[in-house]
């Protein structure tokens, strides 16, 4: 029928946020229309039976057992909450372990060797590919070897630029990881 | 007549030191803290001790709550975190939905006499939901949370909330129809 109540119009009705207007329309109309009055029933007889269906009692007494519990606990300040000093503390420890290790000579080698044990499978997959092209991978490598000769002034340069991102990286995971505690 | 507190200010005086005024946020969400815990664990002691884990977690972590969101959202998220930790120590996985097996089982009989048969059949009817419809329709009727609050707490835009309990809705009234 013409003007007959549409479905969003009867759920909207079911969550009470019908403005009056729309309600004495609505009222109005199913005073009238048999279809309409029959489909605001079953929209009720729904509603009814779904808060039958999720009732849930909270336990009696369950407000003064937390209230008991929370008396024996203290609020933790902020600062210490947030664990934003922790992370500071572990950037800055990483950042200077970082420097040092570029600076000190004992270390070089550690690193270099970190360093190669990291490169290694993937030198090797290149190796192969150019290998499997016909390519010569002696002409690759010496072209890599003068570029690196070249640049060796830069090596501390990039490797602080790795450090950084994997502090970075640290930090955005401790981040993370505090957003899901907090809630 | 006593103006209401709001959530924000009642953290407030917590924070103050007035611990007591921790009780009104108890009062105010504890069926959506139970329901949820009880969703989720499935056992009415194990979703008490959740729950109150959950308030108590709440209390100490007061000071990193912030206001720019809805407590509701908050707390639920906390409960849910905590139900995870209880699931993981049980070292089972009950999903949040199967809660309805919990409700049919505390049945009184004279409940089980008028409309067993329609309560069965509409639960047959949610448990066939898909888990996107019938998360947001046991968060409405459940935990009394509401549109704004799903949304947040499942971060989501609130048209699509209201939309997807609309549409639950519908397809359990034809279903019911059939």
């Amino acid at each position: 029928m013409k003007g007959c109540i549409t479905d969003k119009t009867f759920n909207r009705f079911l969550d009470g946020s019908l403005d009056d207007e729309s309600l004495k329309k609505l009222e109005a109309h199913c005073s009238f229309c048999e279809s309409c009055a029959g489909e605001l029933e079953k929209w009720k007889k729904l509603k009814e039976r779904l808060e039958k269906e999720y009732v849930v009692d909270v336990p009696v007494g369950f407000r003064e057992r937390v209230m008991s519990r929370i008396a024996a606990e203290r609020i933790i300040p902020a600062s210490q909450a947030s664990g934003a000093g922790q992370r500071l503390m572990a950037a800055v420890f990483l950042f200077a372990l970082a420097v040092c290790s570029l600076f000190i000579p004992p270390m070089t080698p550690v690193i270099s060797n970190i360093f190669t044990a990291l490169i290694k499978p993937f030198s090797e997959l290149v190796y192969n590919a150019l290998s499997f092209l016909g390519l010569d991978s002696g002409a690759v490598i010496r072209l890599f070897g003068n570029i690196m000769e070249n640049i060796g002034g830069l090596l501390p340069f990039f490797m602080t630029c790795a450090v950084l991102t994997a502090v970075a990286f640290v930090m955005l995971i401790a981040g993370n990881r505090q957003v899901r505690r907090a809630g | 007549m006593e103006k209401e507190i709001q959530d924000y200010e009642a953290v407030n005086l917590c924070l103050q030191g007035r611990c007591e005024y921790f009780g009104i946020l108890v009062d105010r969400y504890k069926r959506l803290v139970y329901s949820l815990a009880l969703a989720s664990l499935k056992d009415p002691q194990l979703a008490e001790d959740a729950s109150q884990e959950a308030f108590v977690k709440a209390y100490r972590h007061l000071a990193s709550y912030n206001p720019a969101y809805k407590f509701s959202t908050w707390i639920a998220r906390i409960t849910t975190n905590t139900c995870t930790d209880f699931l993981r120590k049980r070292k089972e996985t009950c999903p949040i939905d199967d809660a309805l097996e919990l409700a049919d089982s505390e049945n009184t009989p004279e409940r089980q006499v008028m409309g067993r048969e329609t309560r069965d059949r509409l639960k047959v009817l949610i448990e066939n939901l898909d888990p996107k419809y019938k998360e947001p329709l046991m968060l409405y009727h459940m935990s009394g949370m509401k549109y704004e609050e799903i949304a947040e707490y499942m971060n989501v835009p609130i048209s699509i909330v209201k939309n997807r309990i609309y549409r639950a809705r519908k397809m359990l009234k034809k279903a019911m129809e059939d």
